[in-house]
């Protein structure tokens, strides 16, 4: 993890304290596959990542359960992207 | 004693396999419907084992298959190809057909793949060629799932081809709320592709109304 550009987010921190809505949907395959997941827990906060990334969360995926971790994109509390990688396919 | 019924054209190389299949031992050929009320009356009476379909007709099962909107046919929907390639494979399993058959070779190894699809011991599914591929049978031959209006607006924009990005212009809403709409839509109607919903939404506009 790059310190200069992650700053790790007190456990206090809730997720509504972020976005308006906790679920959010990755699209992948050349925008052909909508996965939803949602956010657990907000573990860092980005400053000018390169690839405009604002957050790292904890992720769960809504069905066909699994956890993973997401890069999140945010901007007036509303995710504008994401990218998420999956850790665990049965928690 | 298999009872097939067939619907196509009478004349070219359907009508020859029809013929053919007419004359074997096992079978009993009920008729020939050649337009597609007809061949939806046959299939309402249900009184056949297997319908027989050239692949040129494979909308109109298709249609057939919405208009009935059962989930598993009685009887089975059988495609008739001069050769089985697997786009043709494809294609016929997203239209509702059960099983497939070739007018090239013998007739009798025709009659008794249509046997194994009546009996349930062959499916398209169980081609080589389809494994791998996410892909249900039918998949075009239904109507959607819609929860609500939006859920309806959102299936129309995107069978109308616009972006997630145009779509969240047009409704006004986040990019987020799409995409959310788009998977619940996905996932509700057992759908893997954004595209497919697209494309069944934009079919389903043609379906002649079989009542």
């Amino acid at each position: 993890m790059n310190d200069e550009v992650f700053r790790l987010l007190p456990e206090a921190v809730a997720t509504d304290d972020i976005v308006d809505d906790p679920e959010f949907t990755e699209v992948t395959r050349n925008g052909e596959v909508y996965t939803l997941f949602r956010i657990v827990r907000f573990t860092h906060e980005a400053t000018d990542h390169p690839e405009g990334w604002t957050h790292l969360a904890n992720v769960v995926r809504v069905r066909n359960s699994a956890i993973g971790v997401a890069l999140l994109r945010i901007e007036n509390r509303v995710i504008e992207d994401a990218r998420v990688t999956i850790s665990n396919n049965s928690p | 004693m298999l009872r097939i019924q067939a619907a196509g054209p009478t004349a070219g190389q359907f009508g020859s396999f029809v013929r053919n299949v007419d004359s074997h031992t096992s079978v009993e050929l009920t008729g020939l419907s050649s337009t597609a009320t007809h061949t939806a009356e046959i299939l309402k009476s249900g009184n056949i084992d297997a319908l027989i379909f050239p692949f040129e007709w494979a909308d109109v099962v298709r249609t057939l298959e919405v208009s009935r909107g059962a989930p598993k046919p009685d009887p089975a929907l059988i495609v008739v190809a001069e050769r089985l390639s697997p786009p043709i494979l494809v294609r016929s399993l997203a239209c509702g057909f059960d099983g497939a058959v070739e007018t090239q070779g013998d007739v009798d190894h025709a009659v008794q793949k249509i046997h194994k699809v009546v009996a349930g011991d062959w499916t398209l599914e169980s081609e080589p060629s389809m494994a791998g591929l996410d892909l249900r049978r039918g998949l075009l031959a239904r109507e959607l799932i819609i929860e609500d209006i939006n859920d309806r607006h959102i299936a129309d924009l995107v069978g109308t081809g616009l972006t997630d990005d145009d779509i969240a212009l047009v409704m006004g809403w986040s990019i987020q709320k799409v995409r959310n709409r788009i998977e619940n839509l996905l996932a509700t109607n057992e759908l893997a592709y954004r595209t497919q919903l697209a494309v069944i939404r934009a079919s389903l506009l043609k379906v002649p109304d079989f009542s």
